[in-house]
């Protein structure tokens, strides 16, 4: 269980919820421990765990229903979501610059440069795990990086 | 770094800046900019925003995971583990339930084959056996027939007159009690008024009646014999059906355990094999 942290904290910052991030970590295992013969054979474990990972997330968000749980994700926090990148804050100083710069982004361009920058998600990852269109993603990223770029120049 | 290779980084940033690029190209970007000595200001200011992200990205491993988070793992992985194993089992008892069908039908099957392709001996046997009986009912009929009824009345025939007439009646008498009855207690009574009736006659009727006691006792004698052979051949024949059943009970109770070792035999070969 070298990946598990990493595969948490990725969860987290996808599902925005500890509970649901844990479930899904379990999960994860689960299928991975199904799998086992044919893990052996990959060279990037932790790629491969962090993919699978991300492949249940996206299935959660598509579950539930996707605009209300991103809506509520976005507009109406739970009490988890307050510390998903606080906790990280605390952790590390890079992360806690990066977590000043994006609490200065609109929600929308924060949640996708999120899942890019620190979840390490794609841009067709991230319109499944959004539900948001592809073209829509790209936007939101344009956006958001170029306001990153503004505002990492002023500091 | 020369023109090209500035226009070159440019060129991705602005890509990178327009949404675009996978992980890798920007994994790729980044390191192409750490690479490149004497970068202009503006492309350092990028530089740093990217080490900035990408550290950020790497620092997620220490954020703090719950308490019970690797123990809810183990927990889950032990679950799945009894799971795949109640599934195996469960795979093999249904597998090993079907070749038992299967068998328990085969040996059905031939069973019934085997019966009708070679009739039991005890069946012979027992058809055997009613055939004698009809032999033994036959020879009673014959013993009876033979009594010595006509040899006692033929013999009356030299009576006096006055006996003469009623000696027919006392025989026909006898001869139907006896032929009516196969009991010993109705046959002592025969014989009992017969004697009554012989005590009752003259002297020569009492000594024709003494030689008609005698003719009678013999035909009794007769008819004992030939209902106890009778009796024995019964027997004899019920003791051969009898035995030609229980052979055949035996023979199909041989025939059952044959099945069911080749049944057994059936299932290990199978549980080998798998």
């Amino acid at each position: 269980m070298k990946h598990h942290r990493k595969m948490y904290a990725v969860a987290l910052v996808i599902v925005c919820n500890e509970e649901t991030a844990t479930d899904i970590v379990q999960d994860a295992y689960v299928r991975l421990w199904k799998n086992r013969t044919s893990i052996a054979t990959i060279d990037n474990t932790e790629a491969y765990c962090i993919t699978v990972v991300k492949r249940l997330c996206i299935d959660n968000l598509r579950r539930r229903n996707r605009e209300t749980a991103f809506e509520d994700c976005l507009s109406m926090p739970e009490p988890h979501d307050e510390g998903r990148l606080a906790r990280s804050i605390e952790a590390s100083d890079s992360l806690e610059y990066v977590g000043s710069l994006l609490s200065n982004l609109p929600e929308r361009q924060r949640r996708v440069v999120e899942l890019s920058a620190i979840a390490g998600m794609d841009n067709d990852e991230i319109a499944s795990a959004t539900g948001y269109g592809e073209a829509n993603v790209r936007t939101l990223l344009c956006r958001g990086r170029k306001r990153l770029r503004e505002l990492f120049g002023k500091e | 770094m020369n023109e090209r290779n500035i226009h070159n980084l440019r060129q991705h940033l602005a890509e990178w800046y327009d949404g675009g690029m996978t992980q890798e190209e920007q994994s790729q970007l980044l390191a192409d900019l750490r690479a490149a000595d004497n970068l202009p200001d503006d492309l350092q200011v990028d530089m740093r925003l990217l080490e900035s992200l990408a550290e950020a990205a790497d620092a997620i491993n220490e954020i703090d995971i719950p308490d019970d988070l690797e123990s809810r793992i183990s927990d889950a992985i032990a679950d799945a583990a009894h799971r795949e194993r109640n599934a195996v089992a469960a795979r093999w008892k249904k597998a090993i339930s079907s070749v038992a069908c299967v068998a328990a039908v085969a040996c059905v099957i031939a069973l019934i084959c085997i019966v009708s392709l070679n009739p039991t001996e005890g069946l012979d046997i027992k058809s055997d056996g009613l055939a004698k009986n009809g032999d033994t009912i036959e020879s009673i009929q014959t013993a009876v027939q033979q009594l010595p009824m006509q040899e006692a009345i033929a013999k009356f025939g030299n009576e006096t007159a006055t006996e003469r007439d009623n000696k027919p009646t006392y025989a026909s008498t006898t001869a139907a009690n006896i032929s009516r009855s196969a009991s010993s207690k109705r046959h002592k009574a025969a014989k009992a008024t017969l004697a009554k009736t012989a005590a009752e006659g003259n002297i020569e009727a009492e000594a024709m009646s003494d030689e008609q006691m005698r003719i009678f006792a013999s035909g009794m004698q007769n008819f004992r014999q030939g209902m106890k052979t009778a009796t024995n051949e019964c027997a004899d024949n019920f003791a051969h059906s009898r035995s030609g059943a229980v052979s055949a009970v035996r023979s199909s109770n041989a025939d059952m355990q044959r099945v069911r070792t080749n049944m057994f035999n059936t299932n290990d070969d199978y549980i080998i094999a798998l």
